[in-house]
């Protein structure tokens, strides 16, 4: 994009990334929003099938098996069939999965066609609130186990209800938001035009850089306006949704509270109301109290958060003080429940009973969406971003590395454009498939009858991800001693085409087999993706801002990686795997097409043109062997990897799960921060460009974090913040590691006369090896010492290493700089 | 860099489960084409919920024979044979003419309310067009009134099986059943119904199987038993009341042996006296008020059996008089008919349709052939909880209100 004052080109550049964004974030934010709207929509079903539990589990507990309720059950369904049109069938079935009682005709005694998980004997809480949902056909199941003495399984009873429930309330969702964003985008670009056209009519030009800006400051207002109006829109669904759960437990409790009260007991003999509320709300956590007035309208008995009180025992001095509403006092028996104050308040056939809507979810449910809110408007800005630098690389197509390396170039972005495009389009299409590929496998392998050597399942299911491994590691000793001798375009031409290939191969593999040498083929494409990106960096760049490409580089791997997760996710919850896979695809083509268009040969002559030295086995063994390369190795790199791969991929979300309880949305939310800050990459090497001292930065950063996990020791109790910080001082090690790591390797001194790039991918060998055995080393060493000694042993260790690595490796880089200049 | 790889793989799967995981349609073809889960006949019986009162009983013997005559064109005869007059004979053949109907073997007929013992059923039976395929014939109604009217029924039906022309004897109550069980063997086949412990009564071997190839009889083996649980459960009680006459009848008419199984099971005391006769005498009322008023001074709560003086005699208002008195919560053996009348809780065998049905399949299998001895005798019914309010008021006892939400009959007032 030039200097030049043509309305058209910008123009075009925001309607693209404007469209691409807002409907980008419209998508996802929908897919994620329908997520947690169908949660809240199934748990209406599912306060009814605890209802109906609590019920069928108080008789089975008073005696009366489950297969013997006869014409009590008729009523109980027809309780809650009048209670809740929206169920279509109710179905109850023994342990075996045989359906006992239905309201469907003609499917008692057969076999209930549904996977759910079985009752166990004396079960824990959570086993015996177990809500599971399932989609058959046009229909959601959702299913509870029924216990007996909360002890022995009894069977399982099923609600069934029209997946169109949930689409007909998305349909009006996606119209509402779909009107929200086209008026946003009308008045953005109005916005951007009336700006571009003052500006202009001011006689003042817009640099491409001015341009640039403009247009990326108008995709972030229009994301945070629609992120701001969507996230509102949102708030107000779940309000209504939780209230409508919470009026749907009211009434359901009031039908058989008046049914007591009807028999003449006064409202203050009610014996055990306050456990009979309890457990009546178990499971309903929209719910956080419920209370029973008298007419006067004291409380009487009391459930859940204030705890159990009544007025009939010793608790009855624990009473909540609560005032019944004037307005409340003025409802009738039989008339719907009205929301007062955030209580859902009905009364009874004597006196009335108010539940307290759970402020605290609701709260947490919306800072969830507010921080997915701001996930999506960060991916989707990213994704317009990339649309527009691969824009302004359409325009500056012609620009030349000669005159980049020389500063002629008009557009001395253009190169660092490329590496970064090179490095988003690559791994965005490497990366879509990883969340879903293990499941995918693991069908495959189920409905395949293929099965070798009589191998366990899970071994068998980690073949594919095994051979992907070894594709990477062989296609890194290819690059290294074979493809080296052919031309950079070459080489990305074969990389390209065996990861399509192994792509596709992926979508039509049927059995392990093919399965495992497509993903073959395809880690021998992302493996040699990996390492011919140094030699785009060494072209696309100078001595100068060498770093910058690495970290431009790092930095499009990292925006792939916050970019691709969400994206493909959504692809494959509404389009299945296959889709997943063909996404995949499709990215690897648009690489293939975009190194064709924009990788010209005339680009890397200069580069190919450098006399190649033949490297031997020997020669990369000492290279291997070296003090630069072993001292990095050994004080920064091993203690680097035990963290990123044993702790980041294995322990930290173990810990955080099982030991924290932490949701598994909101580890992925800590953990996503990690990629967030490196995305500031391409900032990080710039100024290690400008400092010049490589191994002070790489020392710091090592620092920081070793510092980090020595306070695991001194604050066991640290919590979610404590994760937070580590995390987030891994986050700037990483970023420091990503910007500087290739850089340092490549310029320090070796016993081998090799050139910078054969280094560098000499060492990435070893770096690969490592990786394969530390997250083994990370398990040794967390069972032998468990997790606070563990993450003070490695703080330790990184500590020294960051300290060994400071005093004892030497600064390549700046002493290139002052004894060899940039002439290495 | 690499490392990001885990960055994105748990990154993947949490975003994944944020976004909410399609769920996996398990398409299992049979049951949609069966089922009609299909799209178009997704929803085709919404709101007409099947009668399962039959349910179990459908599914326990599924292989019952469609009507048929006798050789020779005729009715099959069912003779009917009680101990005495007692309403659970009544219910019992009372749902086993209902269940002929309903199995097809006969007629659907009007059987007026002001019928309510089983002679005089028979007798309206025996008079209507009941059945193309078989009869109760007046003169085949037998009533052993409790022993006193034995010989008519020894006459007709043992020494004269033959001749009798009856092809099959249904026995209600343990005298009953016991007239025949006595014999080494017999011509027809006997059916038993309404025996409160068929085992210690000793009309059958054990719950499995008769003894005698002539007879088969409905078993509830732990009847009383989750009766008696139910009851400790709900009470809480450490001491129960029981009397009963200390001879066999007594045994049996009081569950003494379930009881005692439970207490030593649960560990709780009983509070026995036996000083009551089981037999009609001037002294049987007398001396159960008596015994009552000794165990509530005793125990915590009463367990009324189905004693003479309770099942002979009009004195459940004496009875919950003395409950009253002492503030003593009761349970009835006999369910419902004695909770209307005052005892605080029972468990009446409310799927008295399943057990005619089961009855009735059982008899047409016997006619078609099949030996009574091979017929499945354990038959659990359905439990019916039932509770008196006004009783618990009454007596000052809180009933927790999940019990009465989960009992099947609630009664406010004592008939």
């Amino acid at each position: 994009m030039k200097a030049k004052n043509d309305a058209k080109s910008p123009v075009i550049a925001i309607i693209l990334t404007l469209v691409v964004s807002l409907g980008l974030n419209l998508f996802l934010g929908l897919s994620q929003f329908e997520g947690v709207y169908k949660t809240a929509v199934i748990n209406r079903f599912g306060i009814l099938s605890q209802n109906m539990k609590s019920q069928l589990e108080n008789s089975m507990s008073l005696g009366k098996p489950l297969h013997l309720f006869g014409n009590s059950m008729t009523e109980l369904f027809q309780e809650a069939l009048k209670q809740e049109s929206d169920i279509s069938q109710l179905y109850i079935t023994d342990p075996a999965g045989l359906v006992l009682y239905s309201s469907r005709n003609g499917v008692t005694g057969k076999k209930i066609p549904l996977q759910y998980s079985r009752g166990i004997p004396n079960p824990k809480a959570e086993d015996m609130l177990r809500v599971e949902t399932q989609r058959l056909g046009w229909s959601i199941f959702v299913s509870v186990p029924l216990y007996r003495n909360a002890k022995f399984y009894e069977g399982q009873l099923f609600l069934e209800f029209e997946n169109a429930l949930i689409s007909r309330s998305m349909t009006k969702v996606l119209t509402d938001l779909g009107l929200v964003s086209l008026l946003i985008f009308t008045l953005t670009l109005c916005l951007f035009i009336l700006i571009y056209h003052l500006r202009v009519k001011s006689g003042k030009t817009f640099t491409p850089r001015g341009i640039m800006f403009l247009i990326l400051g108008m995709l972030f207002l229009s994301q945070a306006s629609f992120a701001l109006s969507a996230n509102r829109y949102y708030a107000q669904a779940y309000s209504r949704a939780y209230d409508a759960n919470v009026k749907v437990l009211s009434l359901s409790m009031r039908q058989d509270l008046d049914k007591i009260l009807g028999y003449g007991l006064p409202i203050d003999r009610l014996k055990g109301a306050d456990s009979f509320l309890a457990e009546r709300i178990k499971g309903s956590p929209e719910c956080s109290n419920i209370l029973i007035f008298n007419d006067e309208g004291r409380v009487n008995y009391q459930a859940g958060a204030r705890g159990l009180a009544s007025i009939m025992e010793s608790s009855a001095d624990k009473l909540s003080g609560a005032i019944l509403p004037a307005a409340a006092k003025k409802l009738v028996s039989g008339e719907a429940a009205k929301t007062l104050f955030g209580v859902v308040y009905v009364k009874l056939a004597k006196g009335y009973m108010g539940l307290e809507i759970n402020q605290g979810l609701i709260k947490a449910r919306l800072d969830d969406q507010a921080l997915d809110s701001l996930t999506i408007a960060i991916v989707s800005l990213i994704v317009a971003f990339m649309l527009l630098e691969l824009i302004r690389l359409a325009e500056t197509k012609n620009f030349s590395v000669q005159d980049i390396q020389a500063g002629l170039s008009a557009d001395g972005q253009s190169g660092l454009r490329f590496i970064r495009l090179a490095s988003f389009i690559f791994n965005f299409s490497a990366f879509v498939p990883l969340a879903f590929l293990p499941q995918h496998i693991q069908r495959i392998y189920d409905s395949s009858s293929l099965k070798l050597f009589n191998w366990d399942r899970t071994v068998m299911v980690s073949v594919p991800i095994g051979t992907y491994m070894v594709g990477i590691t062989v296609a890194m000793l290819l690059l290294i001693f074979v493809f080296k001798y052919l031309s950079l375009r070459q080489r990305y031409i074969i990389i390209s085409l065996l990861y399509i290939a192994g792509s596709l191969m992926t979508v039509f593999a049927k059995d392990i087999l093919i399965m495992s040498l497509a993903r073959f083929i395809a880690g021998m494409g992302f493996g040699g993706a990996l390492l011919a990106t140094t030699s785009l960096v060494q072209v696309y760049t100078d001595e100068k801002n060498r770093s910058a490409g690495f970290g431009i580089s790092a930095a499009g791997f990292a925006a792939a990686a916050l970019c691709s997760v969400p994206i493909g996710g959504v692809i494959v919850n509404r389009l299945g795997t296959t889709a997943g896979l063909y996404t995949s695809t499709a990215f690897g083509v648009l690489f293939f097409i975009f190194i064709l268009a924009f990788l010209k040969r005339e680009d890397t002559e200069a580069y190919e043109a450098k006399p190649k030295k033949k490297l031997s086995i020997g020669q990369w063994l000492r290279i291997l062997t070296s003090r630069h390369i072993l001292t990095y190795t050994f004080f920064m790199n091993i203690p680097f990897q035990i963290l990123y791969w044993g702790l980041f991929q294995y322990v930290f979300p173990l810990y955080m799960s099982n030991t924290m309880g932490i949701s598994e949305s909101n580890i992925g939310r800590i953990l996503s921060l990690f990629c967030v800050i490196s995305l500031f990459a391409a900032l990080m090497s710039r100024f290690a460009d400008k400092l010049m001292n490589d191994k002070l930065l790489l020392s710091l950063g090592a620092i920081i974090v070793g510092v980090a996990l020595l306070l695991f020791n001194f604050f066991p109790a640290g919590g979610i913040l404590l994760f937070i910080g580590v995390i987030g001082a891994m986050g700037i090690q990483n970023l420091v590691v990503d910007s500087i790591e290739e850089v340092f390797i490549s310029k320090g001194k070796v016993p081998v006369d090799v050139d910078d790039e054969t280094l560098l991918q000499s060492y990435k060998t070893v770096e690969k090896v490592i990786s394969t055995v530390v997250p083994t080393l990370s398990s040794v060493l967390m069972l032998a010492a468990g997790f606070n000694l563990s993450m003070f042993i490695l703080g330790i260790y990184t500590l020294v290493g960051a300290l060994a690595f400071f005093f004892f490796a030497a600064n390549g880089r700046k002493k290139n700089a002052l004894i060899l200049g940039d002439s290495k | 860099m690499k490392k990001l790889f885990a960055t994105l793989i748990v990154t993947a799967l949490a975003l994944l489960a944020s976004c909410g995981a399609r769920p996996a349609a398990v398409e299992d073809s049979s049951w949609i084409g069966e089922a009609g889960l299909k799209a178009e006949q997704s929803f085709p019986d919404k709101g007409t919920i099947m009668d399962f009162s039959q349910l179990a009983s459908e599914t326990e013997n599924e292989t019952y024979k469609a009507p048929f005559k006798k050789e020779g064109g005729g009715k099959f005869r069912l003779a009917v044979v009680v101990s005495g007059t007692y309403w659970e004979f009544y219910d019992n053949l009372r749902a086993l003419v209902d269940a002929f109907s309903t199995i097809g073997w006969a007629n659907n007929i009007n059987i007026p309310a002001s019928i309510s013992n089983t002679e005089e059923l028979i007798s309206f039976l025996s008079e209507s067009d009941y059945s193309d395929y078989i009869e109760f014939p007046k003169s085949l109604y037998f009533d052993m009134k409790w022993g006193d009217n034995k010989a008519p029924m020894e006459k007709a039906l043992i020494k004269g099986a033959e001749k009798s022309g009856a092809d099959i004897v249904l026995a209600f109550g343990g005298m009953a059943g016991n007239a025949f069980y006595g014999l080494d063997s017999y011509k027809l086949p006997v059916v038993m119904d309404a025996i409160t412990d068929p085992l210690a009564a000793g009309v059958i071997k054990s719950y499995e199987d008769s003894g005698k190839d002539f007879v088969t009889c409905r078993v509830d083996p732990d009847q009383f038993k989750r009766q008696i649980r139910l009851f400790h459960d709900t009470v809480g009680f450490q001491k129960i009341g029981i009397i009963y006459g200390d001879d066999e009848y007594g045994r049996i008419y009081g569950a003494v042996r379930d009881v005692e199984e439970v207490a030593k099971e649960r560990g709780f005391d009983i509070v026995r006296n036996t000083k009551v006769k089981e037999e009609m005498t001037g002294q049987t009322v007398e001396l159960y008020l008596k015994a009552l008023e000794d165990v509530c001074q005793k125990a915590d709560a009463v367990y009324i059996g189905a004693s003479t003086a309770i099942t002979e005699y009009e004195i459940l208002p004496e009875v919950t008089a003395i409950l009253r008195k002492y503030r003593k919560p009761s349970f009835a053996l006999e369910g419902t008919i004695r909770v209307k009348q005052g005892v605080l809780f029972g468990i009446s065998m409310a799927g008295i349709t399943r057990s005619g049905i089961y009855n009735a399949k059982k008899i047409a299998l016997i006619l078609a052939g099949s030996k009574p001895r091979d017929m499945p005798q354990i038959f659990e019914n359905i439990p019916s909880i039932a509770i008196n309010l006004k009783t618990a008021s009454q007596i000052g006892y809180d009933v927790k209100i999940d019990i009465i939400a989960g009992s099947d009959e609630v009664y406010t007032d004592i008939q």
